[in-house]
This record gives structure tokens, C-alpha cells and sequence, in this order.
């Protein structure tokens, strides 16, 4: 399997009830909800690598990919998914964004919202039915994501994901 | 308008407004129109003077009417309609409404939505379900234009004691 899905499957694992005491400790919880954001992270970022950068020569591409931002990318994604869409990426898309794109885009930000409280926000409690949701949004963000990566609109929002904060140039 | 927002950010600003002396507060959120509108509660506590009528868009972080009770009315209604729609799905217990700051620093709006905690591990259709329900409150939100990025959670709700 790629490191995507093995990191969604990392994440599926993580939320299952534990030895002993039955419920999931705070601790595999927080990292099932930041194993997941990183599995929809990778999914997305080797895409869109693979759209930026050649293959050779050797190292090239795990170099670009290493300049992806969280920051960048969230933007873009929620310039994606605010109505109506932004107009940097309205020039470059005609007609409505595709539904399961704007899924990809949703799920990109909550996720990444969420695996910055599960890593640094003591005071906010995880659940097991909140991280359930969270795993199962991932899981839908591989299903759109296959479903529309091969589209123009898809390629724009990659590009976005990368260069969002040059596109103003 | 004079305020001293700065001071007192709890309770949002106390305004000066010809013979109306007190603190701005939020008297009505409408989603459906996307308007609010606020007046003066003055020092007897009575709401006093002329509302002021606001674009739900224009109401801009740290700015006069941005008050947590504000954001909560807004939700409220929201919620309100939803239900009016038949929108609103019986596992939802409850809400709870925050605003602050998300991760990279953007105004952000968070609503929390609590369900009744499943037994044991639930379903992939249940767990759909419930996001299917984030989905559309976000939706909304989103629609609204608001100037604080939407973010809306799942919690499992617990029987206050």
C-alpha cells in the first residue's frame, strides 16, 4: 500500500477501543486525528508534486515536496470552498466547482483544524464518535479525491495547494 | 460612534449615540435575510434608542458588533431554521459556540455540534450521517459570507450534572 493508506489505515487502527479498559486512550485518539490529517496531507501533496515537479533528476521531487506549506494549503482550500469560490480560482475554472472537489477541499480543512488541536490543544477533549467522524471524513476525502483528481478543476487546486500565496503576482 | 471596546472586551463596547448612553448589543440575527440588529442596553438595563440594521458580512472581527453573543444568536437561528426545514436530525443533543483564533491565525467561528454518543462503535451509515449533518451546517455557514472561517465539530453530548 502508499503511505496514504496506510496512514489511513494507522489512524483506523489508533481509534479502536484498547486493551483492558475498553475505550480509546487521549492519547491514540489525538494520534488517529493527526494520522489522518497526514494521510489526506500526503495523499494530496504527491499529486500534486507529481503535477510541479519532474521525475529526475533523483531527489527532485521529495525536495519539492518538502516546500509544501499547511498554511498555503489551507488557504487555497478554503478559497476553493467559500461561495463563491475566489476569484483566482474562478479565472481559472469555468462553471461550478465539482461537488466531490469541494469535498476534498472541506475535509482538507477541517481535518487540518482538528489535527492542530489533537496535537497542541490540551484542553480540548477527543471522543471517540468525534474521531470516528474525522476518520470517516478522510476516508471520503480518498473517495472524491480518485473520483476527480484526473480534471482540470482538480489540477487548478493542486497548483493552488502549492503557489496559493504567489498566485496575487 | 465612540466605544471602549479595548477595555472591556467581554462585554462588547459601550457606545455613544445622541441621548442613548450604554453598551451595543445584538437585539436580532435573521439568516435568513443575512441581517442583524443591534441597540444600546443602557445603565438600567432597558434596551434603549434606534436599531442599527447590519449585513451578517460586514460584521468584521474585533470590530464593535462582534461580541460572542452575536455569533451565538447566529447559530441559534441557523439552527432554528434548520429545524423549521426538518433539517435538523434527532441525534443533535445541543450546540456550543466559540470564536477565536484557528491554527494559521484567521478569525474563526467554531461550532461544536453534540450528538448522542453511540454505544460502543458506531456505523459507517451513522458516522455518515453525522457528517453529512457538519456538512450542511457548514454549508451554510459558508453561504453566509461571514468574516470568520467556519469550523464545525462533533462532540458526543453529556447529561450535565
Amino acid at each position: 500500500m502508499s503511505l496514504p493508506k496506510d496512514l489511513l489505515e494507522q489512524a483506523r487502527l489508533l481509534a479502536q477501543p484498547g486493551t483492558g479498559r475498553g475505550r480509546p486512550r487521549q492519547a491514540s485518539l489525538r494520534r488517529a486525528v493527526s494520522t489522518a490529517y497526514y494521510a489526506v496531507f500526503h495523499l494530496l501533496s504527491a499529486d500534486a508534486t507529481a503535477q510541479a515537479s519532474p521525475v529526475g533528476p533523483a531527489g527532485l521531487r521529495k525536495r519539492v515536496q518538502r516546500s509544501l506549506q499547511h498554511t498555503t494549503m489551507k488557504t487555497a482550500a478554503n478559497a476553493i470552498q467559500s461561495s463563491p469560490p475566489h476569484p483566482r480560482i474562478l479565472a481559472l475554472i469555468s462553471g461550478p466547482i465539482p461537488s466531490p472537489l469541494l469535498s476534498v477541499a472541506r475535509g482538507f480543512v477541517r481535518l487540518q483544524d482538528e489535527r492542530q488541536n489533537a496535537d497542541y490543544d490540551l484542553g480540548d477533549h477527543f471522543d471517540r464518535n468525534r474521531v470516528q467522524g474525522l476518520i470517516r471524513e478522510a476516508e471520503r476525502v480518498f473517495r472524491d479525491w480518485d473520483s476527480v483528481r484526473n480534471t482540470d478543476e482538480a489540477r487548478v487546486f493542486l497548483a493552488a495547494l502549492m503557489f496559493w500565496n504567489l498566485w496575487s503576482k | 460612534m465612540a466605544s471602549n471596546r479595548a477595555i472591556l472586551p467581554d462585554r462588547g463596547p459601550q457606545v455613544s449615540i445622541p441621548r442613548n448612553f450604554g453598551d451595543l448589543e445584538v437585539v436580532r440575527v435573521d439568516v435568513m435575510n443575512r441581517e442583524a440588529e443591534f441597540q444600546v442596553r443602557s445603565a438600567d438595563g432597558s434596551i434603549v434608542g434606534p436599531k442599527f440594521t447590519t449585513r451578517l458580512s460586514m460584521v468584521r472581527p474585533n470590530s464593535e458588533e462582534d461580541t460572542k453573543k452575536f455569533w451565538k444568536l447566529l447559530v441559534d437561528d441557523l439552527f432554528r431554521v434548520l429545524k423549521q426545514d426538518g433539517e435538523l436530525p434527532e441525534f443533535v443533543k445541543d450546540y456550543e459556540v466559540s470564536i477565536d483564533e484557528d491554527s494559521t491565525g484567521d478569525p474563526a467561528l467554531y461550532v461544536k455540534i453534540l450528538i448522542k454518543p453511540a454505544r460502543g462503535e458506531a456505523d459507517n451509515a451513522t458516522v455518515d450521517r453525522w457528517n453529512d449533518f457538519v456538512h450542511l451546517v457548514q454549508d451554510r455557514l459558508i453561504r453566509l459570507r461571514l468574516a470568520r472561517l467556519p469550523y464545525v465539530q462533533l462532540g458526543e453530548w453529556r447529561r450535565k450534572r
